[in-house]
């Protein structure tokens, strides 16, 4: 039964169960009279054990089955959920979890551990109802007949989208007659005419025990197809010794129906036996026969790898029929453009995993660092449906927690402190993601005690990062944005000061690294926002291709806003610094060449005209000057090697269409560099102006 | 209209037994042949309307020979005579195209059962 595929799935399963555990229990502990909360957890508990029964982890069996022994009474309501029985559920998870994650790597798990957290489950026990808690007997296996229908999330999902397909759903009922000798055999007749009319998505038992004929007197089937009723009940019927085959269409809402409720009386956990009844709600979501498969994340990896080297050679025949002329190859190079887009997307879209994958860890998180603070923080989520791509949402995961910590830690206040202040002593956390256009937005607001910019001001120049002339120049805005420098703060004198620290600079550092943006906004008395945009893909992006002296840089379009030929009248100097005025707006104007620290040589072609992109960094407008804009087109972006890694400015590489190589540019860093070091000299400049004292600086 | 059934089995004896049993009334018999192979050549000869046919038969087997008459008629009406604990075997000769089974020791109403559930359908 060990065998690899069934255990990849009962991992993943095994983790999605144990986050809606975790997720659940803070929900409860907050609130204990979230009765859907507690029936979640049983059910999840329950559903554990009898996966890890049929994979035959004994110490995992025993004590989802001890937990769901100690929860009993207060799903019935005859036992209140203590704050220790929290604390020790959650030590109860955290052993799940590592069974878990040793499971990954080996077949087996040892029992360490699991002495220690049934006794602690014991004691919790005792605590409530004494006598009664004695554990109930473990069920070996579970044997179904009699079963109550449950669905994964996943599977009313795709049995929804079936309905919305056309095709309805129907429970069937099958009982053989009591004498029959083949049982197996009619089973499998009776599976084998149900395939030939639809898809078995779900069946208790199992379809291979089915067909092993493990059951007692029939089966269910719950069947996807096009068929009737009537039409079920006759396939099933036609065949001989099948005493009765009722047929129920299921409608949605039928899927949706959890399990618990309808068993809970006398399920037998609490009398001290374990009727079958209890046991089989299991029909375990491996039994999903949907055609639906799971395919290894590697593999849509090279998928994607492929549509990428695919989009660059068809780039490359484009280029050679333009420059050739040919024709001829217009119509069929359209037409393959139209078909790598398609594949594009569709591969895309089979990447994309809803943020909830990383979200779902959070509540648990949150709540322990507040427990161990003594600070009462709720975390609210939203958004965790919106979808990005795998690679995209693995990066994200980092900052998060970062971020998360830190609103936690040095953004919520004491309760006593945000009861001084008249704010309610439960801080509010929220964690939002929302789609815009190509980007995904999360933001990370925290209703504390916000960044004091001055204490800011005063931690750099000690710090020594800035000088006390530059801090003063600044803007609040600027100098709560120093928070994130790297070496701003260490992990001692991050809570001293009234902000941010710890964390941060590593935030933004990973946000860029993959193409994002980095904002923060923060109000003093009131909190902290900090906005992270993320690229839907990292794959293949939309940029233009320009050329700043011999060498051609692509610029993902996202970061553009538009591009524009100035005149020199339309130019400006505005405190050494060149500008450009456009509808009305001065922009400041830096030339591509200066950014890249390129050699300088000529300036705009001989009407004087030159080509500016408008790009936003941070929240201004920025002018970039270009020598040409070559063209836009789709590029792969290969990321940089190792080594190369480190320089800023540049977040890939893609291979145009001639088969040069063409750096991206990461525009927002290579902008903040140039300002921080004209910045610098300008600092130094003045303090020499300062000992002539110009009353005019 | 008679009903013309052809039986397949290695044992005469066996066959003798079943065509007790089933030929009466509206069914006659169509043919006998003691193997697959046999079964084979009898059936495009004498195009039954139902075939009997037993599991393990020298020169070729039950299922081997219910996949070649399905490939020539995909109508073909077989039912399988099989002995206890043949279940696998059974479950192969269906997924090939038998219709259902009956099992020996012979109960005469549920062969009965099995082929008007067979020709009905």
């Amino acid at each position: 039964m060990n065998s690899g595929e069934y255990k990849e799935i009962f991992l993943t399963e095994a983790r999605e169960y144990l986050s809606n555990l975790n997720n659940s229990l803070v929900l409860l502990e907050k609130d204990p009279s979230q009765v859907e909360a507690i029936r979640e957890i049983f059910r999840a508990a329950h559903t554990l054990k009898g996966m890890s029964a049929t994979m035959g982890y004994d110490p995992m069996v025993r004590l989802t089955h001890q937990m769901e022994a100690v929860l009993e009474p207060i799903r019935s309501g005859t036992q209140s959920l203590s704050t220790r029985l929290v604390d020790i559920l959650f030590v109860c998870l955290d052993q799940l979890s590592k069974w878990v994650d040793v499971l990954a790597n080996q077949d087996f798990i040892e029992e360490e551990g699991l002495q220690s957290a049934l006794q602690l489950l014991a004691s919790a026990g005792q605590e409530g109802n004494g006598p009664g808690m004695a554990p109930a007997p473990v069920p070996v296996s579970p044997t179904a007949s009699q079963a109550f229908l449950s669905f994964s999330e996943n599977e009313r999902e795709v049995l929804i989208q079936a309905t919305r397909g056309g095709l309805a759903i129907y429970k069937i009922a099958v009982e053989l007659s009591p004498d029959c000798v083949f049982k197996e055999v009619r089973a499998f007749m009776i599976l084998k005419n149900m395939n030939e009319r639809g898809e078995i998505a779900k069946s208790i038992p199992a379809p291979e025990e089915i067909e092993k004929g493990h059951f007692s007197k029939g089966f269910i089937l719950v069947v996807v197809t096009d068929s009737t009723a009537e039409q079920l009940r006759q396939a099933a019927g036609s065949v001989a010794e099948v005493a009765m085959a009722e047929v129920e269409n299921l409608k949605p809402e039928d899927l949706a129906t959890p399990p618990v409720t309808e068993q809970g009386e006398g399920s037998g956990m609490a009398q001290g036996g374990s009727k079958a009844s209890a046991s089989t709600m299991v029909a375990d979501d491996r039994h999903f026969a949907l055609p639906t498969i799971r395919v290894h994340t590697s593999k849509l990896d090279k998928l994607m790898a492929l549509v990428q080297e695919l989009v660059i050679s068809k780039i490359r025949f484009e280029q050679v029929a333009n420059t050739k002329a040919l024709r001829e190859l217009s119509d069929p190079l359209s037409q393959l453009h139209h078909i790598t887009d398609e594949l594009q997307d569709e591969i895309m879209k089979v990447r994309l995993m809803p943020v909830k994958q990383i979200f779902d860890r959070f509540p648990r998180m949150v709540r322990d660092l507040a427990r161990n603070l003594n600070k009462q923080v709720d975390l609210e989520m939203d958004g965790a449906e919106v979808e990005l791509d795998r690679t995209v949402l693995e990066e994200m995961s980092e900052p998060l927690v970062h971020l998360l910590r830190n609103a936690v830690d040095h953004g919520i206040e004491d309760p006593e402190a945000r009861a001084r202040e008249g704010k309610d002593p439960y801080g509010t956390i929220r964690l939002q993601a929302k789609r815009e256009k190509s980007q995904v937005i999360i933001s990370i607001s925290d209703d504390g005690r916000g960044i004091d910019p001055d204490v800011v001001r005063q931690k750099a120049v000690d710090k020594g990062l800035v000088t006390p002339d530059e801090t003063a120049k600044m803007t609040d805005e600027e100098a709560i944005r120093l928070i994130s420098l790297p070496g701003f703060s260490t992990v001692d004198s991050a809570t001293e000061i009234s902000g941010r620290g710890v964390g941060v600079d590593v935030a933004k550092t990973k946000v860029e690294a993959v193409g994002g943006v980095f904002r923060i906004q923060s109000k003093k008395g009131q909190g902290t926002t900090f906005i992270l945009r993320f690229p839907l893909t990292l794959a293949i992006i939309k940029a233009l291709l320009v050329r700043c002296k011999a060498e051609v840089f692509a610029i993902p379009v996202v970061n553009i806003i538009e591009t524009v030929d100035v005149t020199p009248a339309e130019k400006r100097t505005i405190q050494q610094q060149e500008a450009i005025l456009l509808r009305e707006e001065v922009i400041p104007l830096y030339p591509l060449q200066e950014l890249l620290e390129m050699p300088d040589t000529e300036t705009g072609d001989a009407s004087g005209l030159e080509t500016v992109l408008i790009t936003e960094v941070g929240e201004s407008r920025v002018a970039l000057r270009v020598d040409e804009v070559v063209g836009q087109q789709e590029i792969a972006i290969k990321p940089l090697d190792r080594l190369l890694k480190g320089i800023r400015g540049f977040s890939g590489a893609t291979i145009l269409g001639s088969g040069k190589i063409a750096l991206i540019l990461d525009v927002n860093s290579l902008v903040e560099d140039l300002k921080d070091k004209r910045f610098q000299a300008e600092r130094s400049l003045m303090e020499k102006d300062d000992t002539h004292a110009d009353p005019h600086s | 209209m008679a009903i013309k059934v052809m039986f397949v089995d290695d044992s005469s004896f066996m066959r003798t037994i079943l065509k007790g049993i089933i030929l009466r009334d509206s069914f006659e018999l169509a043919g006998e042949a003691a193997n697959g192979k046999e079964a084979i050549e009898l059936y495009q000869k004498v195009q039954p309307d139902i075939v009997t046919m037993d599991i393990i038969m020298p020169e070729m087997n039950g299922i081997d020979a219910v996949k070649q008459i399905r490939a020539m008629d995909p109508n073909a009406k077989i039912i399988m005579v099989s002995a206890m604990g043949q279940q696998g075997m059974v479950i192969d000769a269906i997924q090939a195209g038998a219709r259902d089974f009956i099992i020996k020791p012979f109960q005469p109403p549920r062969i009965h059962e099995a082929l008007r559930r067979v020709i009905g359908n």
